[in-house]
This record gives structure tokens, C-alpha cells and sequence, in this order.
């Protein structure tokens, strides 16, 4: 009966503060933690479009997945450097920029490739079937633009 | 340099509720792209002196510190070496130190304030009298201050690529077993605003999102006056590392979501970003109010344009903590009246066909798991809250406002 007892007294009192704590946590969250909300993947369009799916996997291959999967967008690309200020672009250095970020070893598209099925992003399709867009292209103006014409 | 009224020669100031700018002595108000400033220009070749130009003697004793004459007073404006506009100390007329902002460092784009200072308070304590454990004393804060100031922020495009492998838990016949999944894909992010101001945490900053982009306007200095700014300040590294950030958390978010086992876990992964040449300069509106609390001070951040109120507020420890014993303890009284009733037919019952595997075993199993993750996602959740208090109570967002000259 002492082991029934000790035992309902262990689960009671996990039970008991595991609730008052989530409760009491979610209560605090809202009475002193205020606007703890950030941008979500919708405002920045941020949806991922899965390129490998390996499910169930074993040692050696959650070893070298990464590195297999794993793509190096920074590989061949011209940039500033990292210890420099960001500061916005003259006309020039964006041309210069342009012309040396082709990664290396591409090619340039041409007409070709008839047979190559476009990746569809879903999103997309369906914001042109909704008539819906967030793109705010037309806010911006180009960097390269005469700011004071 | 002020932007002064063509009626009296006084500076002005931009007045959120009316969008205009304002002349607080004859009353004429002017839109801001309308406002003729010959000063424009002016401002470009305006030079700051060094403090230590100015006053002589050690170079590291002003430390990155300039000196601006009032464009009303002749005063002096000492300003730091990210501050774009302030207010004079001795006549209170607002200066948009020009030089700062010309040319490459100039914004392109400005949201104006919509929220005006009273508008800011008045939300700010709506939201606080809310709070059941904010104590008396913040409920009817006085304000130490209270600032608008406009925060620089790079609008970034970017690619981003990912490998994770994800560690869960999946059903296998009756047992519970664990298993990897690898996910890999790629994504870009549009208009993601990164903060550009080194002073200003990025966790404190972020949470003024999300900013509505179409109010932007094309950058007119006429809409700081009256108004704190700060240019930019950031490294590449530093807003490649924010961006890198932000989009694991979504891609991470994605994949977790993508795969189906109980408590997913990301334990591996080689991210990658690339920001694309196309950032945009702009300056986001936000206002800072201050006030002080048992000798300590606490900024609340309010959103200059969407009103959003954002902070962390010292919270009544005693009341809590009582309040969640008290709490605890009936629970655990209840639970275990209803533990001490049930748990003798699964334990006799177990004894009593011992050697049979009827599943009561597991029953048991289950419930200590169920208990215990129960117990630890509680505890995770008071500790998190916490935590994100604290974080937006910290003394970097009050030294950030308050080392600027004016009210």
C-alpha cells in the first residue's frame, strides 16, 4: 500500500506543478512579455522548397547527408568583405558585382533546354491564381537609379 | 542643421498624427517633399570637428565623439558616430546632422512616424494595466523619457540552403523507437528588415516587426527632424550572420513540419546564405519610453508606425511564485486521490497475471513519460518566459536611447 501511495504522491505532484507551471508560465507570458512576435514566413516569403527527403536513415548515412545535400550558395560569388561597413552600392560596383556573380562553372541559359521542367513553387501559383501578390518590387527603386536626378 | 519655417524662420519639426511639418511658433505647417531647404545642399559639405579636435588632449578621451554647431543657437550638439539627427541641448530645436546621412550613407527610404508620442504612452500603458503581475508601482509608471527615434535597417533579399538531419521518435508495432530524417532544400526570402544598428540588439529589434514596407517613402531628411536617428553601422559578416539566422528558423521551422515522428529535434545541419546586391537603406520608426522602476530602468519599445508595444516588464516574484505553489499543490492533492484510486488496479492486476503481457505494463510506461514530459515542458515554459524578459529589459536598449543630448 506504501508503494501505491509514494507512487500516486510522485505522479500527483509531476502532474500537479508540470500544469501549475505551463500555467502559470502562459500567464506571465501574457501579463509582462509584451509583443514577443516577430515576422513570420509569409511577410518575407520564406518557404522552403525541399530538394532531397530521406526518411528513416541510418549512421552512415545521417553522417554525410549534410555534407552531401548541402550546397555552398557563397561558392564563386563576388561580394564586399565581411569586415566591411554595408553601405549601398555605387552604379559601378553593382555592375561589377553583376558581372562577376556567375557561379563558377554555369552556363549561360539558353534556349536549349526545351525539355527542362521549371521548378513550380506552389505558393506562387497559387498567389497568381488568387490574384494575390506581396511582391513590393514597385516600392523600390533600383539601387543604380539617380537618387537626386 | 533645422529645416526652418519660410514664414518665421523657426525651426521645424514633423508632426506624425498631421504628416506635415509643423512650426511650433507661427503655426504654418508644410508638407515635407514641398518644403524648399536651400540648406540641402549646405548639409552635404557640413563637416563635424572631433571632439578631440575642439578640446585638445587625448584622442581617446572623446572617444567617437563630434561636435555640430546649432543651426538656431550656435550651440554645441555632441553627437556619437552613429547618430544622424538630435535635439540641442540649450534651445530643444531638433538638427538632422546632414553630413552624416549624404550621399552613399543616405537611406533610401524613410517610414515616417504615425504614432504620435502621446499615441505611443497611451498604448504602452493600456497594454501594462493589463498585466496581472505587473506590479502597482508600473501600472502608473512616471516617465523617465521618452524618444522617437529612427532606427536603420537594411531590407535584404537573399538565398539560403540547407542540409538537416532530424532526430524523433516513430511507432514501430507497439514499441516507440527513435529515427533520423535528412531534409534538404532551398529558399530566398524577400524585404526580410535586418537591423543595421550595432547598439540595438537584434532579439529586441525584431520583435517590432512585422513592418507594413508599402508606407515607405522615399527618404526626405525633413521627416527626422523633430526625431532621433542612427545610421547604419553593420559589417557585411554581421548582417550576413543575421540573415543566416533568421532564415534557419523558417527553413527549420519548414522541416520539422515536413516530417512525421513525435518530438522532432534538428541535430545536424550546414546552412548557407547569399544576400543579394539589391538591400535597400532604410529608417524604421520606433519610440523608446523609459522609466524606472525600484532604482532600475526599463525601456518599452513601441512600434513608430504599426503601435506595436514591445517589452518586458519586472513581474510580482512573490505573487508568482505563491500563486503557483498554491496551484501545485491543490492540483497534486487532486491528481493524487485520483493516482491513489487507479493505480492499484493496474499494480494488482499487473501482479496478479504476472508472466501476460497485457499491456498494462506499458500503460504504466506511458503514463511516467506523459508525467515527466509533462513536468519538463512547465518548467521549460516558466524559465523561457523569463528569459525573454530579461532579455527585453536589457541595459544595452536603455544606453542606446538614453547617451543622446535634448529632453
Amino acid at each position: 500500500m506504501a508503494f501505491i501511495d509514494i507512487t500516486a504522491l510522485l505522479f500527483a505532484i509531476g502532474v500537479g506543478f508540470g500544469v501549475s507551471c505551463w500555467l502559470f508560465g502562459t500567464l506571465l507570458d501574457k501579463s509582462n512579455n509584451l509583443g514577443d512576435s516577430r515576422g513570420n514566413k509569409y511577410e518575407y516569403h520564406a518557404f522552403v522548397n525541399f530538394t532531397s527527403r530521406r526518411d528513416k536513415m541510418n549512421k552512415s548515412d545521417r553522417e554525410s547527408f549534410c555534407t552531401i545535400h548541402a550546397e555552398n550558395l557563397d561558392a564563386g560569388m563576388a561580394a564586399p568583405k565581411g569586415s566591411e561597413k554595408v553601405r549601398r552600392l555605387t552604379p559601378e560596383e553593382l555592375a561589377e558585382y553583376r558581372k562577376k556573380n556567375v557561379p563558377r562553372g554555369a552556363y549561360q541559359s539558353d534556349s536549349s533546354h526545351v525539355n527542362r521542367k521549371e521548378e513550380v513553387d506552389e505558393f506562387e501559383e497559387w498567389e497568381k491564381r488568387e490574384g494575390f501578390s506581396r511582391d513590393l518590387k514597385g516600392v523600390f527603386k533600383p539601387l543604380d537609379e539617380d537618387p537626386n536626378p | 542643421m533645422a529645416t526652418l519655417c519660410k514664414n518665421c524662420s523657426h525651426a521645424l519639426v514633423f508632426d506624425p498624427a498631421r504628416q506635415k511639418m509643423v512650426c511650433s511658433a507661427c503655426g504654418s505647417t508644410f508638407l515635407p517633399e514641398e518644403v524648399e531647404s536651400e540648406s540641402k545642399q549646405y548639409r552635404e559639405d557640413l563637416n563635424a570637428e572631433a571632439m578631440s579636435e575642439v578640446y585638445g588632449g587625448d584622442k581617446n578621451q572623446y572617444m567617437d565623439c563630434y561636435v555640430y554647431a546649432c543651426s538656431e543657437c550656435g550651440g554645441e550638439i555632441i553627437i556619437n558616430g552613429t547618430e544622424a539627427s538630435t535635439t540641442c541641448v540649450y534651445c530643444g530645436n531638433s538638427n538632422v546632422v546632414f553630413s552624416r546621412i549624404a550621399k552613399q550613407k543616405c537611406p533610401e527610404f524613410v517610414m515616417p512616424f504615425s504614432v504620435t508620442k502621446e499615441e505611443a504612452i497611451r498604448r504602452a500603458r493600456e497594454q501594462i494595466r493589463k498585466g496581472i503581475f505587473v506590479p502597482k508601482e508600473i501600472k502608473n509608471f512616471s516617465i523617465d523619457c521618452c524618444r522617437g527615434i529612427y532606427l536603420p535597417y537594411w531590407i535584404v533579399n537573399a538565398a539560403y540552403s540547407d542540409a538537416v538531419v532530424i532526430k524523433g521518435s516513430v511507432k514501430q508495432g507497439k514499441n516507440s523507437v527513435t529515427a533520423y530524417f535528412g531534409r534538404a532544400g532551398k529558399m530566398t526570402l524577400k524585404n526580410l528588415p535586418i537591423d543595421a544598428s550595432r547598439a540595438l540588439s537584434d532579439e529586441s529589434s525584431s520583435k517590432l516587426e512585422p513592418f507594413e514596407l508599402s508606407r515607405l517613402k522615399p527618404f526626405d531628411e525633413d521627416y527626422l527632424a523633430g526625431f532621433y536617428s542612427n545610421v547604419s553601422d553593420v559589417t557585411y559578416s554581421d548582417l550576413r550572420y543575421a540573415t543566416l539566422h533568421r532564415a534557419q528558423e523558417f527553413f527549420n521551422e519548414a522541416a520539422l513540419e515536413d516530417v512525421q515522428c513525435s518530438g522532432p529535434k534538428v541535430i545536424a545541419s550546414r546552412p548557407s546564405v547569399r544576400l543579394e546586391n539589391d538591400m535597400v537603406y532604410a529608417m524604421m520608426p520606433a519610440w523608446f519610453i523609459t522609466f524606472r522602476y525600484k532604482g532600475k530602468p526599463n525601456t518599452i519599445l513601441v512600434n513608430g508606425d504599426s503601435g506595436k508595444v514591445v517589452c518586458g516588464l519586472p513581474w510580482k516574484k512573490v505573487l508568482f511564485f505563491t500563486l503557483l505553489i498554491l496551484v501545485g499543490i491543490l492540483i497534486t492533492i487532486g491528481a493524487f486521490f485520483v493516482f491513489k484510486a487507479t493505480l492499484p488496479i493496474f499494480f494488482t492486476s499487473s501482479r496478479h497475471r504476472s508472466g501476460r503481457n497485457d499491456g498494462r505494463g506499458k500503460i504504466i510506461g506511458l503514463l511516467v513519460a506523459g508525467i515527466v514530459a509533462l513536468f519538463s515542458v512547465g518548467i521549460r515554459k516558466v524559465v523561457k518566459v523569463i528569459k525573454n524578459i530579461n532579455l527585453t529589459q536589457d541595459k544595452a536598449m536603455f544606453n542606446f536611447m538614453k547617451k543622446r543630448q535634448g529632453e
